[in-house]
């Protein structure tokens, strides 16, 4: 009984995402398209006044996207349509590319990005979403980073010996406030206070990322540094090894909770 | 003399048909619109386009009617079809594969994508011969 209903609620919230994304994504398009039309000249030549004012028109227009993305991703973590598939993968190459994609970004505020000890090994992750969770939790760090601050990302065994590893990023800025530590893992929560980027978003990065470490069988969670500020780390399963070198797969489906 | 490509675009919102079809003009296209699906089964058969972009959500049957209704007619069943969708369903994307998408692009799609995805699908099709005016 509880079942039907749950998946009857689900459907709704389903269609009702459905309905939303469509409505709001072909209006956007043709917006994001007009705009670019514009910037092209192909109504005429621009001058550098208006160009600029429809480069802010753009930017409107991707952050937009970008919500339209978060929101699609948080129904379906919610409704049980999110999935992962676990492959033996090296951590290390996956944080190489996070960090790579992300230095620009973060050097470009006056942060440094750093990296502590390489840890080879193979972990089971889905490295699409992992890399979706690292990018959060860089894009975050950065957010709140005073110029001449430091991002970190660390990896480490359980201190407690279970078979996870631990990867951590922190930042230097001012610590989370304790009451916040849990809440801001919570759909639509936003903190703002302390934000370098002024940029705002709709508060599902980090829902969306313990979604997907809890699809890992990992948990995530926030700390304050004492003196240093912020660390979020989240933990992998390691992956055995082999037996005849094959690939462990296993497909995890997110429950309705 | 080298024929223009025609492309026909299947799309019901208006304002975004017409702001497509300013791009694919600039890049030397010719465009018709057919803004529901029983337009562009309609338009496909009569127009005969080199390529159709086709939305997946358009009303009168959806795009999916209008891929089958062209897959089943000799003068339509080769040419390539891109679809365009706003709804990001995986079951869409496995749909338009069935029906031998030449590409399929979520909404909002970059601009530069959809323009390479046509020329690619162009290239490999060749354009039929049709007796041109003048």
């Amino acid at each position: 009984m509880a079942n039907d209903s749950r998946r009857g609620r689900n459907e709704q919230t389903s269609r009702f995402e459905h309905t939303v994304s469509h409505e709001l994504r072909t209006p956007l398009t043709s917006a994001t398209e007009f705009i670019g039309i514009l910037l092209e000249g192909l109504a005429g030549p621009l001058a550098a006044e208006q160009r600029e004012y429809l480069a802010l028109a753009k930017q409107s227009c991707d952050q937009m996207k970008r919500c339209l993305d978060d929101l699609l991703e948080a129904t379906r973590a919610e409704t049980g349509k999110l999935q992962v598939k676990l492959v033996r993968t090296a951590l290390d190459r996956v944080l190489d590319t996070a960090m790579a994609s992300m230095n620009p970004f973060i050097a470009a505020n006056g942060v440094r990005l750093m990296r502590g000890a390489r840890q080879a090994g193979q972990v089971l992750m889905d490295e699409n979403r992992i890399m979706q969770v690292l990018l959060n939790l860089l894009s975050n760090a950065r957010r709140y980073t005073p110029t001449g601050g430091e991002v970190r990302i660390d990896v480490r065994h359980d201190p407690n010996g279970t078979d996870f590893l631990f990867v951590s990023v922190s930042n230097t800025g001012p610590p989370v406030k304790a009451e916040d530590l849990e809440r801001i893992f919570e759909r639509g929560y936003q903190g703002s206070q302390n934000d370098h980027s002024g940029e705002a978003g709709i508060g599902l990065g980090l829902y969306i990322s313990r979604q997907i470490v809890a699809l890992h069988g990992g948990k995530i969670w926030a700390e304050n540094v004492p003196s240093l500020g912020p660390k979020f780390t989240f933990s992998l399963k390691k992956a055995s090894q082999p037996s005849k070198a094959s690939l462990q797969t296993v497909f995890a489906k997110s429950m309705v909770s | 003399m080298t024929a223009i490509p025609k492309i026909l675009l299947v799309e019901d919102d208006k304002k975004l048909a017409l702001a497509l079809s300013l791009r694919l003009q600039a890049k030397r296209y010719d465009v018709k619109i057919a803004y529901d699906a029983m337009g562009g089964v309609m338009a496909a058969s009569k127009e005969k386009p080199d390529l159709v972009v086709l939305d997946i959500s358009i009303p009168a049957g959806g795009g999916f009617t209008v891929a089958q209704r062209m897959k089943n007619l000799a003068a339509t069943a080769g040419t390539p079809i891109i679809f365009l969708t706003a709804s990001n369903d995986p079951v869409h994307r496995e749909r338009a594969r069935e029906l031998g998408a030449a590409a399929f692009l979520e909404k909002p799609y970059d601009i530069e994508e959809l323009l390479e995805a046509i020329k690619r699908a162009l290239a490999r099709s060749p354009l039929r011969n049709r007796p041109r005016a003048g």
